[in-house]
């Protein structure tokens, strides 16, 4: 995909948020430039748990799957002559993608105005807990954190029970930021590209995780009380799991017009029978057979079912409900894919994650236009 | 500045077939383009548009269209069903059509230098498509059903419209990219966006970890790391991470809590109920402000839970003007949240019909 051919990203984004997004841009065609020093690392590096014998231990599996598609650059920013030379390569750049704490690219003396005096065009994407300004810009959080205070879980959990969050392994507003911090990033190319010169893109990840509710704000204020509904959903007239014979979870939709049909296959008494009734039937429906049955009963009534998967049954089902998502990088190694995909330029994965500075000497020659003997000087000093 | 999209033509053509996470996709994509200056149509009429009529129902409208139709405008079908020739009738063809799979075969005719965005269930190739399917579904199929709440209860979606709308978001980045690429006197590119795909994408943890074997965690409710647990007024979120450890232990002040054990966090998981037990027993003695206060006091990731009327009045959303209201006569002005992005200091309210807006930044506060 060439839509980014030209874009040069200096990636100093870390964990998932600003590293997904830095790989996204990656997977448009943008040159991305993975920053890291040795005294600090993306601290996805060091998430050891979980991984498969034999991974590097600088390059654990969630690391690789985040950064792949990405040349790794090694520069101290916490030396003044490491500052410097990223203000070369800013120079020659196109896009900083950052999501340190706030405050942090101020104190390096990197924040948008000296990126701006050295690249009038530069564009800095800035992603952060709470966004740059406000009296909460310094929250900590991570995905679930968010969740919580930008009033999704509000409307997550059981019906009239305790609010829930997606929690460690999804951390979803962590995951979605990616998507749309570099779509935000992209769109600012396209305006570049027509004129409009560089930007500060400042995304807060709670404004993004509390616009992904945006009808439960607009319904509230309207003196709808969103809250918890459980799986039920407008407009359907029923909306649930149900486990069947075997214990594997059933999820239905059943639409509003489907009453007399979902009646007559689960032997309701009559079309008219109560929602609640119809329900109780269903769920003894679908507990007297095994799980697929069920799903297998329903569709042929075309009505939407289907298991609940584990995450191994999600991976057995790669090609068949699924093809983008997950790719195998050069070396073999389950990566993350792509969330949407092209006809005629589609999207590679060419390029494994580097180890920390694996491009340092040509990326410096090539975009900061240093010399061999400036390099030399910076690794004497510690800086690359 | 009238949005970096300005002059960016879009239409939503969703088929009368279309199922309704697709429709509501496209038009969170069409709702962050208008945002940003673009001029979006929905293509259709709006009486015929399911979205109007799924609850909670506003007037003659619902809360879902009122939000997600910012700043378009509807171009009907004429009654010859040419969908082409009612987007020719608006001028030049569109820059990018938004669409599903039956949909894009009524576009054959219309300009290849129109991309094409559609979306679709699963895969083009997959056999599922020819079943029915929902966003519910196919959250089911990805896994993401299988990660929210407690292991002997049913699990749990997420709230709202969370996978439509991801897929909305990633519908609205293939096509900008797309824009990107696109050539004079070329064809345009066709972006495929699937619902199961960017279900998958978003947990790829998970799926990426059962292809190595690893172990999964389920819906581990009370036993999970991470979970809510009450407070004086409500209930805020325990998250922490390793580092975070020592300064929530020594806030709790528990002694339980100095066991040895609890010092190594796969002990800490092994038994989390234990350990949210004795923090929710101290928590309740504080309200969520006394909290959040306590958060940013000492860097901890606590997350009290605010409900959506509750946010309005945030300091943080005040301060960065985040929620506007809209006229809605005879009754109150309705809650609007602006397009979660401030752009050179220009924030993005909600518009109205036809008219994107943009406003500056507030000052930030001292």
């Amino acid at each position: 995909m060439n839509a980014l051919a030209g874009c040069r990203v200096l990636d100093l984004g870390i964990i998932t948020a600003g590293a997904a997004t830095a790989a996204c841009l990656a997977d448009f065609g943008a040159e991305v430039i993975k920053i890291e020093s040795a005294s600090y690392r993306d601290p996805f590096r060091r998430w050891l748990s979980d991984k498969p014998a034999g991974a590097a231990d600088d390059l654990p599996p969630f690391f690789k799957a985040t950064n792949r598609n990405k040349l790794g650059l090694s520069l101290d920013l916490k030396q003044a002559l490491g500052r410097a030379t990223f203000l070369r390569l800013v120079a020659n750049s196109d896009v900083v993608v950052e999501n340190f704490r706030r405050g942090v690219m101020q104190k390096l003396g990197l924040d948008y105005t000296a990126l701006k005096a050295v690249n009038p065009n530069i564009i800095l994407a800035s992603i952060s807990s709470q966004g740059e300004t406000g009296p909460d810009a310094l929250y900590v959080s991570y995905g679930s954190t968010l969740e919580a205070v930008a009033g999704l879980a509000w409307t997550t959990g059981y019906a009239g029970d305790v609010p829930a969050i997606t929690g460690v392994d999804l951390n979803y507003p962590d995951q979605v930021v990616g998507l749309f911090a570099s779509s935000m990033v992209v769109t600012a190319w396209h305006a570049r590209q027509n004129g409009q010169g560089g930007a500060h893109l400042d995304m807060s990840q709670r404004e993004l995780t509390s616009f992904l509710s945006g009808e439960a704000f607009v319904a509230a204020s309207d003196g709808a009380a969103p809250g918890r509904e459980g799986n039920a959903q407008a407009p359907y007239l029923i909306q649930a799991c149900f486990p069947a014979q075997d214990g594997t979870w059933v999820a239905v939709t059943v639409e509003a017009g489907q009453r007399v049909a979902l009646a007559q296959m689960v032997d309701a008494r009559a079309p008219a029978v109560a929602v609640a009734a119809l329900e109780a039937a269903l769920r003894d429906w679908v507990a007297s057979r095994p799980a697929g049955a069920a799903v297998e009963g329903l569709l042929a009534h075309d009505i939407a079912a289907a298991t609940v998967l584990s995450g191994a049954q999600v991976w057995q089902q790669r090609g068949r409900v699924w093809d983008q998502a997950l790719q195998t990088s050069p070396q073999g190694a389950v990566v993350k894919g792509f969330p949407q995909q092209f006809e005629r330029k589609p999207m590679t994965i060419s390029l494994e994650a580097p180890s920390v500075g694996a491009d340092s000497d040509e990326v410096l020659r090539r975009v900061g236009r240093l010399t061999q003997e400036e390099i030399e000087a910076l690794r004497e000093q510690g800086v690359i | 500045m009238s949005g970096p999209l300005h002059g960016i033509r879009i239409a939503e053509y969703p088929s009368a077939a279309c199922p309704l996470p697709l429709r509501l996709a496209m038009s969170f994509a069409g709702r962050i383009a208008a945002g940003l200056g673009a001029s979006v149509v929905k293509l259709g009429s709006r009486d015929d548009d399911p979205v109007q009529a799924v609850g909670p129902r506003i007037g003659s409208s619902s809360a879902l269209s009122i939000f997600l139709d910012q700043g378009k405008a509807y171009q009907a079908v004429g009654p010859d069903r040419n969908a082409v020739s009612a987007l020719m009738a608006l001028g030049p063809a569109p820059d990018i059509v938004l669409c599903d799979a039956q949909a894009l075969i009524q576009l054959q005719s219309l300009a290849q230098t129109s991309i094409r965005t559609v979306l679709s269930m699963f895969p083009v190739t997959s056999e599922a498509n020819a079943c029915a399917a929902t966003e519910f579904t196919v959250m089911a199929l990805s896994g993401l059903l299988d990660l929210v709440g407690d292991p002997d209860r049913e699990p749990l979606r997420m709230g709202g419209h969370q996978l439509a709308y991801a897929c909305g978001l990633a519908a609205y980045s293939g096509s900008v990219a797309a824009l990107c690429a696109r050539q004079p006197g070329s064809a345009a590119e066709v972006v495929r966006v699937t619902l199961a795909d960017v279900a998958v994408w978003l947990n790829w943890k998970v799926v990426a970890m059962a292809s190595w074997s690893a172990a999964g965690r389920a819906r581990l409710g009370r036993d999970a790391e991470w979970q809510v647990v009450r407070c004086a007024d409500g209930w805020i979120a325990l998250v922490f991470l390793e580092a975070d450890w020592p300064v929530l232990r020594d806030f709790v002040n528990d002694p339980r809590l100095s066991e040895v054990r609890f010092n190594d966090r796969a002990e800490r998981r092994r038994d989390a109920r234990t350990v949210a037990s004795i923090v929710e027993g101290v928590f309740l003695r504080y309200t969520r402000q006394e909290l959040k206060a306590l958060a940013l006091a000492k860097r901890l990731p606590l997350g009290p839970v605010w409900s959506p009327i509750e946010l309005e009045d945030d300091p943080q959303n005040r301060a960065r003007s985040f929620f506007s209201r809209q006229p809605n006569a005879p009754q109150a002005p309705l809650l609007m949240p602006r397009l979660p992005v401030i752009w050179n200091g220009q924030t993005f309210p909600a518009a109205s019909a036809g008219a994107p807006a943009s406003s500056p930044a507030p000052e930030p506060r001292a």
